[in-house]
Formats: structure tokens, C-alpha cells, sequence
């Protein structure tokens, strides 16, 4: 159901017109639905071109500003120019990613799998990778990784699983604007690796919370200036799913959110 | 209409001028837009404070940093923000001479940020907008900036524009 037709008259209205009336409510029902679809298409679109533009800026901008330093005459400390061709890598690193995952999505429009290469992957280096790298990224929250285990093994693709982690911990430090705790944990349940990543920051309202992983849904409670493309959690659910995992939200609006994702330890080999 | 264009380049960012900078400082706007930063640099040395303080609000730290170090290079003091309550708070510790103000902010809109900054200080705080939006003019107008440019802005030019805003 998308809306509803009323329509208002004196005498009673017969089976004939609600008849005729069908195809019109159909009509406008389809349009409806297409006008959606395209609000959601270009949300998506300019906010993927928003998340592409952040990279790109500062991959342009340290590179002008090496150009500066290398002027007759610049500024040019060695160890500030090594941390700006790092911030390069970086950046270009984050940016394949982005541009990566969107290809995921679109094979996955296409009813293509994504086709993973599994490799064993340890899980803790993967998250502690991750909380350092989005560490990096704010100074108002503190990402820490919180776990018994020295290493968790899995075979897993670990470039998909590394960007699934990195869409949960960023989507925490951006839905949380007030700074605050990032916690990731991980241990192992049984023939499962468990990894947490919890926030406190704005959550999700309860009637929100099941279509959350769904393409283009985004918490009613999202204000408009956090810009966001509606796909990051759908790629999560996609990418631990094919994995033969699951993936839970649980959270409490105003309070924060805890993501959960299961990864099978040996189900990889037990799949060929 | 609440300024006169005065720069526009195959760049997407434009520059207002506001009628009262025109007629008080007579300044050739386009001059400076289109000479060199290193003539603009020399031809002010020499009448400007030499520790003139920039604020730079961005809510990407990696945008944060390049800027950061680009206008230390330039010889400024460099306070940075990742949102409106961190900019607010900085300048009200110290005051900037102008601020580089992404109006995209996960707290304040950059437009409640140039509001709040200006009842702390005075109208004429110069601040220039960066956004990664495309229809920010209007915004960029409204926060009352003196200048917008678009990201990936061109590095030069956004100096050569905090140059003009601060000393022109």
C-alpha cells in the first residue's frame, strides 16, 4: 500500500465505478511508487558523490600542498611531507573502497552474487585495523577494541569484511555527533566469531529498527545535515550473509545503537 | 541581492563582495583574485600582523589537516573544529580573524555557527565556505561568507581568498 484514492459523493457509489476507478488508482499508485524510487535515487546519488568528494578533497588539497613546499624557497619538512603522501594512500585507499563497494551493490542489483575470495582472515587484526584507522578519523570519540582473543581465524575475504567493519564503526562515530565511546568487541561463541561495535549515540526508533539493513532506509531520526547513501548497512548484511553469517541491530533511540555480526569459523570449508 | 560577484573561474566557487567592504576599502577584488599568492604575500607583509589567526571548521579530519597546515605554511595561526560547538568554543577562547567554515556540520548549520559568531564578535569577521555541495550558493550567501568554494577546491586559490579576506 502506498496511499489511499478517497473520493467523496452524495448517491452511493456503484460496483461499475469502483470498477472503472481501479486502473486509475493503479496508475497513480505506480506513480507514486516511481517518484519514491527516484527521490531515493538521487539521495543516494549525491550523497555517494558527498562521501566520494571528502577523499578526493584532501587527496587534491595534500597534493597542491606539496606542490607549495616544493617551490623554490618552500617549505619542506621531510617528516610532514612522508605523513602527507601517507594521507594520499589513505585517502585513495578509502576512496577504492567506496567505489568498490558500489560495484558490489550494483552486481548485487543485477541478482549477481558477490563473489568473495576467501583467504584465513584473523578478525582481531581486521577490527584493530579498523578502530585505528576511524580513530584517525575524530577526535571527539574514542574508539577502542575490547577482546580476550589474540587472534580469531576465519576464512573470510578479508578486503569485504575489513569495509563491512569499517561501515559499522564509521556509521557509529557519525550517528553519535556528540562525540563519545566507540567499543568494538570481539570473541568467539562456539563455532562462531562474534564482533560488537556499540555507540551512544542518537539510536534508532524502535519502528525503524527492523528495515535498517534494507537498501535506502535510514532512521527517521537521522537530522538532514548527516548525510548518509542508505547502503552502508545493506552492504554490511549482504557481505557477513554471503559469509553464511548474520547481522543484528539492537538499539535504543537517544540512547545508541549495538551492531552484531556472526561470522562462521569453519562453515567456509564446509561449503565446498 | 546581498553582494556583487566578482570572481568566477572554470573552478566551481565564486566570490561576493559586500557593498560596504567596496566602498570602504575601495579593494580591487579581481587584481588580487588573479595575481599570484606569492605577489599577494609580499605586496601585505609588510602592513600585516604577522600572526593573523585562521579557524577552520570541517568535520573530516583529513580535510582539517591538509588545511591546517597549508595556512601554517602561509605563516597564520591555525585553530581547527570538527563541529559548531568546538568552533564556537575556540573562538570564543581566542578570536579569529577569519574563518574557513564547512556548512555541512553534524552539530550546528554552518549558518547557525556564522550567526553565532558574529553576535560574539562583529559583522565584519570574514568567512569563506567550503561544501561538497553543489547548490551551496544560497547557503553560502545566507551564512553571510565573503567567498565559497567547492570542494575539491583549488588549494591556491583558497589561500589567495584568506589572504583578501583578511587583509583587504
Amino acid at each position: 500500500v502506498v496511499g489511499v484514492m478517497a473520493m467523496f459523493s452524495r448517491t452511493q457509489i456503484s460496483q461499475i465505478t469502483l470498477n472503472a476507478l481501479e486502473p486509475v488508482a493503479t496508475t497513480i499508485a505506480l506513480g507514486i511508487a516511481r517518484r519514491r524510487l527516484e527521490r531515493q535515487r538521487d539521495e543516494f546519488l549525491s550523497a555517494a558523490a558527498h562521501d566520494l568528494k571528502t577523499p578526493l578533497t584532501s587527496i587534491r588539497g595534500l597534493v597542491q600542498l606539496l606542490q607549495r613546499r616544493a617551490r623554490p624557497g618552500g617549505v619542506v619538512p621531510a617528516e610532514q611531507v612522508a605523513g602527507n603522501l601517507e594521507q594520499i594512500v589513505r585517502s585513495t585507499g578509502k576512496m577504492s573502497g567506496l567505489i568498490d563497494e558500489l560495484l558490489d551493490i550494483s552486481r548485487r542489483d543485477s541478482n549477481e552474487p558477490i563473489t568473495l575470495h576467501p583467504a584465513p582472515t584473523d578478525l582481531v587484526r581486521l577490527a584493530r585495523d579498523v578502530a585505528a584507522d576511524c580513530q584517525r578519523s575524530t577526535r571527539q570519540h574514542k574508539v577502542c577494541l575490547e577482546t580476550a582473543e589474540t587472534e580469531l581465524i576465519g576464512n573470510w575475504d578479508a578486503s569485504r569484511l575489513e569495509r563491512a567493519i569499517g561501515n559499522l564503526v564509521t556509521n557509529a562515530i557519525k550517528y553519535s555527533p556528540g562525540g563519545g565511546d566507540v567499543t568494538i568487541t570481539v570473541q568467539r561463541e562456539g563455532e562462531w566469531a562474534a564482533l560488537t561495535v556499540s555507540d551512544n549515540g542518537i539510536g534508532i526508533p524502535p519502528a525503524d529498527v527492523a528495515r535498517i539493513f534494507e537498501r535506502f532506509q535510514r532512521a527517521g531520526n537521522v537530522p538532514a545535515r548527516i548525510v548518509g547513501t542508505g547502503i552502508g548497512l545493506n552492504y554490511v548484511r549482504d557481505v557477513v550473509e554471503e559469509h553464511g553469517g548474520q547481522v543484528t541491530a539492537d538499539s535504543e533511540q537517544d540512547r545508541g545503537s549495538t551492531f552484531t555480526m556472526r561470522l562462521p569459523l569453519a562453515a567456509s570449508e564446509e561449503k565446498r | 541581492m546581498t553582494g556583487i560577484m566578482v570572481l568566477e573561474s572554470e573552478e566551481a566557487g565564486f566570490a561576493f563582495q559586500p557593498p560596504s567592504l567596496e566602498s570602504s576599502h575601495g579593494l580591487e577584488f579581481e587584481d588580487i583574485a588573479d595575481g599570484p599568492a606569492a605577489t599577494l604575500r609580499e605586496r601585505d607583509a609588510s602592513r600585516l600582523p604577522t600572526t593573523a589567526r585562521v579557524l577552520v571548521v570541517d568535520d573530516e579530519e583529513e580535510i582539517r589537516s591538509f588545511l591546517e597546515q597549508a595556512l601554517q605554511d602561509e605563516g597564520f595561526v591555525v585553530d581547527t573544529a570538527a563541529n559548531g560547538q568546538e568552533a564556537l568554543a575556540l573562538a570564543g577562547e581566542n578570536r579569529p580573524g577569519l574563518v574557513v567554515l564547512d556548512i555541512m556540520l553534524p552539530d550546528l548549520s554552518g549558518g547557525e555557527v556564522a550567526d553565532h559568531l558574529r553576535a560574539q564578535y562583529n559583522a565584519d569577521l570574514p568567512i569563506l565556505v567550503i561544501t561538497a555541495d553543489t547548490g551551496a550558493e544560497g547557503k553560502a550567501q545566507r551564512a553571510g561568507a565573503f567567498a565559497y568554494l567547492h570542494k575539491p577546491f583549488d588549494l591556491d586559490k583558497l589561500i589567495k581568498l584568506v589572504h583578501q579576506g583578511l587583509y583587504s
